[in-house]
């Protein structure tokens, strides 16, 4: 059979930027049935107790740094309490944390939409439940960790890496340029003054004085007991309960167990999902071809320099 | 270009002169592909991949739900497809393609649309597929013939009179 060849004669231009044409109103179209099937709309399909995780760096919004995978967003947590506080199916709420903690605003917003919850909750600390993390557990009826988890951390801290002396080194300098003395107070290229020092330190011992009376009222303990406790130090669960900062030491089985004796009825759990839509079930479709067809290749490679004894 | 008729002699100043087109001509064109792309065929998933980031590199690689890798992953097989036909249809039926008209370089050869398809996987932005955009270059800045020219039989040209 004869090889189809270019044609000889060039085609109209109008051929090509009919091409172009096409090709934009595929990829338009494309992306347009994408975005309409494309909407998140967490529905809890049944069950009695909602579970909902609070895992990596707690912040307000998904601008995450380039070292974050996964992130705790108050603005999508506290939409999943609001849709458990209204769901007259939901009896209860089981906080999934394992988080080193993060913005104090973002864990104080989670914080009150627990505690505005109106339903028994229960905080289960796995691996890290610390600073603003715990500053959320707090606000639930009942803490359980493990006695090997991370928590406590009651602190606050703005550290940051300050450049001047490397900026010299390289002979660039620093302009300032502000209205308002205190504007650059905390800007990486010049040194923080004694005074500025002062000042951010003062309001850093605010927040810290916020958290120490969040976890008193949350707890029900003495100021000074938790001011003692307050040293930006985690603690251990076996160490956090005897400090009264956690309340039982166990896994999701004691929360089940604690949740089943305040609702007074069999807990069934389920976690939020988004209903998969027709471009899930596509994509999924393609991925899972790509993967069989990578894992078929690497059996094949694997296979032929398997040392085998033939007998 | 305009048919010569049979009693137009060929004076030396008529002559086309065709060589190997130079590396630069090569990828200044393949920008210009690019630009267009991404007016043509990236543009409008612009919304949709805005949808799931906010629009930095570093959210495109922060990936908060389990289900978004596989959608971008869905998303990016489109483009990918979609890129392999503009180039494969441009070089076979133009011998250009837009990049190449604007820098007047050319494919030369016995141009099948196989062979078109081979030569188009560079375009293909996608892995296993990029490692070409390291290899190509190299390749012509050693010998002038790129693999996927090996391959074909076929070359890239540019011409001057």
């Amino acid at each position: 059979m004869a090889k189809k060849t270019a044609p000889e004669n060039r085609p109209k231009t109008i051929y090509g930027i009919l091409i172009l044409i096409s090709l934009f109103l595929i990829s338009s179209c494309t992306a347009s049935i994408l975005s309409i099937s494309n909407t998140f709309s967490p529905e809890i399909i049944e069950g009695n107790v909602v579970q909902i995780p609070i895992t990596g760096v707690i912040t307000g919004t998904k601008a995450g740094s380039m070292f974050q995978n996964e992130g705790a967003y108050s603005t999508e947590i506290i939409e999943k309490l609001e849709k458990a506080k209204n769901s007259k199916k939901v009896k209860g709420v089981i906080l999934e944390i394992n988080s080193p903690g993060g913005s104090p605003v973002a864990s104080d917003e989670i914080s009150q939409a627990v505690k505005e919850l109106g339903k028994p909750s229960v905080a289960w600390i796995r691996e890290v439940g610390a600073s603003g993390a715990y500053w959320i557990a707090t606000s639930s009826d009942h803490i359980i960790a493990n006695r090997m988890s991370i928590t406590g951390s009651i602190g606050v801290y703005g550290s940051y890496l300050e450049f001047p002396d490397l900026l010299n080194r390289y002979n660039i300098s620093y302009k300032r340029l502000v209205s308002g003395k205190y504007k650059d107070a905390g800007v990486p290229f010049r040194e923080l003054e004694d005074e500025e020092e002062e000042i951010i330190q003062g309001k850093l011992d605010t927040l810290h004085d916020f958290f120490i009376e969040e976890v008193a009222l949350n707890r029900e303990l003495e100021e000074e007991t938790v001011r003692d406790a307050a040293t930006g130090m985690f603690y251990l669960g076996s160490e956090a309960i005897e400090m009264g900062l956690i309340d039982e030491l166990g896994g999701k089985k004691e929360a089940i167990r604690y949740l089943e004796q305040q609702i007074g009825t069999n807990v069934t759990i389920y976690v939020y999902e988004r209903e998969p839509s027709f471009i899930d079930f596509l994509a999924e479709l393609v991925n899972e071809h790509a993967y069989n067809m990578g894992r078929g290749m690497s059996s094949y490679i694997r296979e032929a320099n398997t040392f085998r004894v033939i007998t | 270009m305009k048919k010569k008729e049979p009693w137009e002699l060929e004076l030396p100043g008529n002559k086309v002169k065709t060589k190997e087109a130079s590396l630069t001509k090569r990828v200044i064109a393949a920008l210009f592909d690019v630009i267009v792309l991404a007016f043509v065929i990236l543009n409008p998933f612009s919304g949709v991949l805005g949808a799931y980031f906010s629009g930095s590199f570093n959210d495109a690689v922060s990936l908060a739900e389990s289900s978004l890798p596989n959608q971008i992953g869905f998303i990016m097989f489109i483009i990918m497809i979609l890129f392999f036909v503009y180039f494969t249809l441009f070089q076979y039926y133009y011998k250009q393609t837009i990049g190449m008209m604007i820098m007047r370089i050319q494919v030369h050869g016995d141009i099948t649309f196989g062979k078109c398809m081979i030569r188009s996987l560079i375009g293909i932005p996608t892995f296993p597929f990029y490692i070409l955009w390291f290899i190509e270059p190299l390749l012509i800045a050693l010998n002038r013939k790129a693999l996927l020219e090996q391959l074909t039989n076929t070359t890239t040209i540019e011409r001057r009179q």
